[in-house]
């Protein structure tokens, strides 16, 4: 996948630990866990909400795309 | 009336699985006297219907045995809440193939002289319900791929 999640810088940024984020945002630890480790195969709006709204940032500060010339591209078909 | 779960009709089921496949443990075992006994002796041609029987019915019943065991695990897998799995996938697919492998016993049976019209019928419901769970395996294979994509949606 070429969506990289930088949801660990800004959260070094805001000097927010994961446990809280988690309790503010309103999902469990592991889904976060999985999120900012890159594994989360969608976002919803309302989690990007959340997270932007607690971390006072915008969408591009968390989520970046990198060309990935050696993978496999995702259709909706 | 409940029909998921371990106190609704799934949780029935499954237990009564568990008593079909105990009973036709017992049939298998005592099918040789249960054919002398009840069968044979209305019989004319006892040499020739015995081992028919015999073959027909153990293999049916062994062939039920099987199928037995794949439904009470896709049960147990109902009743536990992991029926989106690639587990209950497989019990569907060999649940499939033993509709199918016992459907073509049948179709063979045919040219040893069984009752045609009977094992005919038997063969063809078994054919198509073989095909039916095949079908709906490959449904619940999309089904769970449905689900990891949205267990993996944050």
């Amino acid at each position: 996948m070429a969506i990289i999640v930088n949801l660990d810088v800004m959260m070094a940024k805001r000097k927010v630990g994961l446990t809280e984020l988690s309790d503010r945002v309103g999902i469990t630890l592991a889904n976060l866990s999985i999120l900012k480790n890159n594994r989360a195969k969608a976002v919803r709006f309302s989690t990007l909400n959340a997270i932007c709204r607690e971390l006072n940032c915008q969408p591009a500060d968390i989520l970046e795309y990198v060309d990935d010339p050696d993978g496999v591209e995702i259709t909706d078909d | 009336m409940k029909l998921v779960g371990k106190k609704g009709v799934s949780g029935v089921l499954e237990i009564t699985m568990w008593l079909l496949m105990a009973a036709s443990m017992v049939l298998l075992i005592v099918l040789p006297w249960f054919v002398d006994t009840f069968m044979m002796p209305f019989n004319n041609n006892p040499d020739f219907w015995r081992p028919r029987y015999l073959v027909t019915l153990g293999t049916s019943g062994f062939m039920a045995l099987l199928m037995l065991w794949q439904a009470r695990g896709i049960l147990h897998n109902v009743n536990t809440g992991t029926i989106f799995t690639l587990h209950t996938v497989r019990l569907m697919h060999v649940l499939g193939a033993e509709f199918l492998v016992l459907s073509l016993f049948y179709f063979v049976m045919l040219f040893f002289g069984m009752t045609k019209f009977t094992i005919a019928l038997l063969g063809l419901v078994f054919a198509l319900a073989g095909l039916i769970v095949l079908v709906f395996s490959e449904l619940f294979k999309q089904a769970v791929a449905y689900k990891q994509e949205n267990d993996m949606t944050i």
